[in-house]
């Protein structure tokens, strides 16, 4: 089994391309930056990355290393593909022994001769996670999928109404949550009593407000007040860009969020589904923003997406069931089939409330988020999102009709004198005297409103309005106006620039990328080891080295940190490591000793015969 | 995405813009399935409900049919819920079928064993159900074919009536188009009416008030060629229908009955009361054999919106004559449209009041709300009343006099109707202006006489009560003036404007004036009177009282 200073080394041998692969597979390695290889060892076999590492492997890959940890290692050639090995150890997984001669040689530069060890604490990880079950001989090829055929019209119009819903309903949320915060229970959860009021408000349903809600906090439109224990608004600059950038900033939030997912699906909640709380701080799973780019690129994949047919009719997508993307999901990663059957179902409900998903059918926006190609997924947004329009109509009995999607600065100030009515792609809204007399109590004035309306009324305003406008202001005469209603100023509407600077501090893809390149040069840069007292690597070193010595009853210098904080440093043989205690005998006097092992700075081996000692 | 003229929102409501070229193929397309609910003047308004749908299924569409025309004329994109609720509302109809069994008579049919066991399991269903013949079909008892289709319809799975109609008997009808002194023909969208109701079988047809619907009637009739009985609100109106028919068919005199309280004539031809149906003698229906004795071949509702809820419970009794309805507003205050769709029929026919004035088939017509002042002591008065009095102090103000005089004195020379609620303010109106006074308690020949006189022109100004609300006919009245009402009845207000809506000689703008105290219940109850009228496109102008001898001066002008 590898040590970690043997996979430090492997990894120090690896070349800049296996590295920055390496760094792209197990991303959470260098996050954050790391000092040295040692270091980077050490992160690398730490369980939780171990864990995350596990739970993307695909059937084969678990397989073949399952079978290269069992008791019964030699008995399973069988699983030893070489395509495979070589995956497993492009993700650290495996290390492999570096050749004897070492000049210009590179591992990968041996193909099918190289030798792998497994390393123990991924074998650790193994033992703990689920047992493949019945499954111990792979599937040759995924699943086949069962697919619906899905109209391209139909799929298009699906996931385009979606995100119109999605920008709708969450920009009348956060305006609703600006003007009244929500009130939090204990966990910062909305109760039922609440979540059930703003969704009658919102003319949807309860799982569908939900995931609004989850969304508007992951992406931070939202945010909890611990002062006085409420939801509040937090960034009306969202409400100020444009639709596309809006959506933006929502989808890769969504892609992001650790939060469970709420589900109207007809099949779920499964049984065994996590109960979610909505806004609550304990409905979250460190591996749901893992989960949910997996689904994405499952749906993208071609089996699921574009099987090949020989009579495919035009115009046609296809919709995969529920059953066979958690069967593709369950192959390619099996050790999170359990998990994922319950949380599946949510996750597609929410692509589907994304428009990542139309009809059940990958979108295009959604098959550009799958490839996280995210200019183009606004690109094909902006050509499906209308402009907003800046007018109206006003009929006879006193509606206003904005046939499309008015343009949010005029339609905050429509607000203020008409009270909505109906929900959907256009802005329908109605004029009564009361509402004319509420915009009068907040400040307006006959002029106002009537320039107002006469700007952007497409037809001629109904006598009736004009004479009941006129009526209002008689009832409100100047100066007797109510100077604190927050709503007499409506916010200018937005420009170009906020927008983008909105989005600017996101990392792009090529950031990361240059993250990357930054994390080599400085990994080549330093020495393999640090300074091992400093370093991160230090006490997993520490650690590995006792246990070695223990089990091979090897002599060691061992430096600790005394009563009075100098660092003595003992020549003795480790015995046993137990609830934080190192018991070791002293050589020399053969007495037996403990050590608190948070006091230990270094272990290093004995000088070789004919050294000085440091 | 395309321009279309329709916008679908996710309320299910359904916006159509009426000055888009599209917007007249897009109409058609989606009145199949969508209920016309606003007609105002830029943007029409309807809403797909489950009825509609069912309707359209019935006619023989499919979802697929609807998601497309809603898709392929859609501005934006058509919420995916909406779609699917289509789909699966689409798919409940006809999982239940009425059928006649050769054996067992009428059945009730289904292809799916666990949708005939839930609705069988309701209370109210099983007791119209007899024996169970095997696991999908189960005997339904004769009588009780309408209440079963009704409560079927509640449940959520409407029944496919595919039992039939019973033929009546027969008697041929013929409508006497161009021929005799004053040749007429069917107007193009009464024709498009009796065609719709004919190929449904059953239903109503919705026209603006002096759209010619007893024409509709009449041309119904013809197509039946059976025994007809036809049920009416009022005497005058029977005899406005008899006369109408007599003009219209080839019907004579001695083929059309008359089944009033006043006269009990039993012909191929009958026309009956509302109220002699609904008469009680030692607590039961005396006349409601009526319903039964003759072998009717169709049966004509007029003025369905006011059908009396004891006539509502005959018909669920009659499912097996073909049904016509007609009203100008099929808006109910008691809130029992579904019951009229249940019992009578799905809507057959809608037209937009405003499409039927541009055609020219109704006179033009201009609202206006005229806003008096309570006189200081009147205010006090109001002000202290008890809720129960107050809309009759404001509504009865003496400042509402004296501008129905103005207003008369102003259309001199036009044929003025005074109408209102009140009968201490009719009777001070009828002094003040000199007129005939016509209410509830004035002999039928007597309104007879007077209506005659004011369509001679004899007698210029009637000061009418409610009981002019409804199917007197006055062609050249052409001003009306509304003191009092109802409330806030929407129907009322629609049926006192309908009044006016012969088209007239001259071609003539029709003028509604309705007065209303201002700030006072008066003038609540007047915005929501108005509602119907202005969603159909009316478009009410106000006025100060104070302003309308100014506004006369420009009216002679």
């Amino acid at each position: 089994m590898g040590t970690l200073a043997d996979v430090a080394a492997e990894l120090a041998h690896r070349s800049d391309a296996q590295l920055l692969r390496l760094f792209t597979l197990r991303p959470d390695a260098i996050n954050p930056p790391v000092a040295n290889f040692a270091a980077l060892a050490t992160r690398l076999c730490g369980p939780s990355s171990i864990l995350a590492a596990l739970d993307a492997l695909n059937f084969s890959q678990l397989h073949a290393l399952t079978a290269l940890h069992s008791p019964a290692a030699t008995g399973t050639e069988a699983a030893h593909v070489p395509a495979t090995l070589a995956e497993l150890h492009e993700m650290a997984l495996l290390t492999a022994e570096i050749p004897a001669s070492p000049a210009t040689q590179t591992p990968a530069d041996d193909g099918g001769t190289q030798q792998f060890c497994t390393l123990a604490s991924v074998g650790l990880a193994l033992g703990e996670g689920p047992p493949l079950g019945d499954h111990l001989t792979p599937p040759a090829a995924p699943p086949s999928a069962k697919l619906a055929e899905v109209r391209t019209a139909l799929r298009d119009n699906a996931a385009a109404s979606a995100v119109e819903t999605l920008l709708r309903v969450t920009a009348e949320l956060v305006e609703s949550i600006g003007h009244a915060p929500l009130a939090a229970l204990r966990d910062r959860g909305a109760g039922v009593r609440t979540v059930r009021k703003l969704a009658v408000w919102l003319k949807i349903n309860e799982a569908q407000l939900c995931f609004y809600l989850e969304l508007a906090a992951t992406a931070h439109l939202i945010s909890y007040d611990r002062a006085s224990a409420q939801w509040r608004a937090a960034t009306p600059d969202w409400l100020l860009l444009e639709r596309p950038a809006q959506w933006l900033a929502l989808a890769k939030a969504w892609q992001d969020s650790t939060r469970l997912p709420f589900s109207d699906a007809p099949n779920s909640p499964a049984p065994d589904s996590p109960a979610a709380k909505p806004l609550a701080v304990t409905s979250t799973l460190p591996h749901l923003a893992a989960l949910r780019h997996r689904v994405l690129r499952v749906l993208a994949a071609p089996e699921l997406a574009a099987p090949s047919r020989n009579s495919e009719p035009p115009n046609t997508t296809y919709a995969p069931t529920l059953d066979s993307v958690v069967a593709q999901l369950a192959w390619r990663h099996p050790r999170q089939s359990a998990a994922m059957s319950a949380l599946v179902p949510g996750i597609m409900a929410e692509l589907e409330l994304l428009g990542l998903t139309g009809a059940g059918a990958l979108s295009i926006t959604g098959r550009c988020a799958a490839a996280n190609d995210w200019p183009a997924a606004l690109a094909a947004l902006d050509s499906t999102l209308p402009e907003p329009i800046d007018h109206f109509v006003i009929q006879g009995d006193l509606s206003v009709v904005a046939p499309g999607f008015l343009a949010p600065a005029i339609a905050a100030e429509l607000k203020l004198l008409a009270a909505t009515e109906g929900r959907g792609a256009a802005g329908i809204f109605r004029i009564s005297e009361g509402s004319l007399q509420g915009a009068m109590a907040a400040g307006q004035s006959k002029e106002s409103i009537l320039g107002f309306l006469r700007r952007h009324c497409r037809t001629e305003l109904p006598q009736s309005l004009e004479y009941l406008i006129g009526a209002a202001a008689a009832k409100h005469p100047a100066g007797m106006t109510r100077q604190d209603s927050p709503a007499s100023t409506p916010r200018r509407g937005p420009d170009r620039t906020t927008a983008l600077a909105w989005e600017a501090p996101r990392p792009t893809d090529d950031v990361v990328h240059l993250q990357m390149q930054a994390q080599l040069a400085q990994l080549r840069r330093s020495p393999v080891w640090g300074s091992a007292v400093q370093d991160e690597a230090g006490p997993a070193l520490v650690m590995e080295q006792l246990r070695l010595s223990i089990a091979s009853g090897s002599t060691v210098w061992l430096s600790a940190v005394n009563g009075s904080g100098d660092v003595e440093r003992v020549l003795l043989v480790p015995l046993s490591l137990v609830g934080g205690l190192l018991r070791a005998r002293l050589n020399g006097t053969g007495r037996e000793r403990h050590f608190s092992i948070h006091r230990i700075t270094a272990v290093e081996d004995p000088p070789q015969e004919g050294t000085e000692l440091p | 995405m395309t321009d279309g003229p329709l916008i679908v929102q996710s309320d299910k409501t359904i916006l159509l813009e009426v000055a888009h070229p599209d917007s007249t193929d897009a109409r058609h397309a989606i009145a199949a399935f969508a209920e016309l609910e606003r007609a105002p003047e830029h943007m029409h308004s309807y809403r797909i409900t489950p009825l509609g749908l069912w309707n359209a299924r019935a006619a023989g569409l499919d979802a697929e049919h609807v998601v497309d025309t809603l898709l392929n004329y859609s501005r934006y994109p058509v919420p995916h819920a909406l779609l699917l609720d289509i789909a699966e509302i689409m798919a409940r109809y006809g999982r239940l079928r009425l059928e006649k069994d050769p054996q067992h008579g009428l059945v009730l049919r289904s292809d799916d064993e666990l949708i005939l066991a839930e609705v069988c399991h309701a209370k109210k269903v099983s007791a119209l159900l007899g024996a169970r013949i095997d696991p999908l079909t189960v005997v339904v008892h004769g009588t009780a074919r309408g209440e079963l289709k009704q409560l079927l319809l509640k449940a959520g799975w409407p029944a496919e009536d595919l039992a039939g109609y019973v033929d009546g008997t027969s008697h041929p009808i013929a409508l006497s188009e161009n021929t005799g002194a004053s040749p007429w023909t069917l107007r193009p969208y009464q024709r498009v009416a009796v065609e719709n109701f004919w190929a449904g079988g059953s239903g109503v047809v919705v026209l603006p008030c002096g759209a010619g619907k007893t024409i509709v009637g009449a041309a119904a009739m013809a197509a039946s060629g059976t025994t007809t009985l036809i049920l009416v609100t009022n005497t005058l109106s029977a005899r406005q229908w008899k006369a109408e028919l007599l003009k219209r068919t080839t019907l004579t005199e001695s083929e059309i009955g008359e089944y009033s309280g006043a006269v009990k004539e039993l012909r191929p031809v009958t026309i009956a009361t509302y109220q002699v149906l609904t008469t009680r003698r030692n607590g039961s229906f005396t006349h409601l054999e009526l319903l039964n004795d003759n072998d009717w071949g169709l049966l004509i509702y007029d003025e369905v919106h006011l059908l009396p809820a004891p006539i509502f419970r005959m018909t669920a009794d009659l499912q097996a004559r073909r049904r016509l309805g007609l009203t100008a507003t099929l808006v109910r205050e008691d809130g029992r449209e579904g019951e009229v769709f249940a019992l009578i029929g799905p809507k057959r026919y809608d037209a937009p009041w405003k499409e039927i004035e541009a055609q020219g088939y109704i006179a033009p017509a201009d609202c206006v709300e005229v806003r008096v002042d309570l006189a200081r002591a009147e205010r006090l008065a109001y002000a202290t009343a008890d809720d129960g009095e107050k809309y009759r102090l404001c509504a009865t103000t003496l400042a509402k006099s004296v501008v129905a005089q103005a207003l008369v004195a102003a259309h001199g020379g036009e044929q003025i109707l005074v109408i209102g609620q009140y009968l201490d303010q009719l009777d001070e109106l009828a002094a003040r202006l000199n007129a005939p006074l016509i209410k509830g308690t004035t002999p039928v020949k007597e309104r007879e006489r007077l209506f005659e006189e004011f369509r001679q022109g004899r007698v210029p100004t009637l000061v009418v009560s409610k009981v002019a609300n409804f199917s007197i006919d006055l062609p050249e009245a052409s001003v009306a003036i509304q003191v009092s009402g109802a409330f806030g009845s929407r129907q009322e207000e629609a049926q006192r404007l309908g009044r006016l809506m012969r088209p007239k000689a001259d071609g003539r703008t029709a003028r509604f004036y309705t007065l209303v105290a201002r700030d006072t219940v008066d003038a609540d109850f007047a915005a929501k009177r108005q509602r119907f009228l202005a969603e159909q496109g009316y478009a009410y102008r106000i006025m100060d009282a104070h302003d309308v001898p100014r506004a006369m001066e420009g009216l002679q002008e």
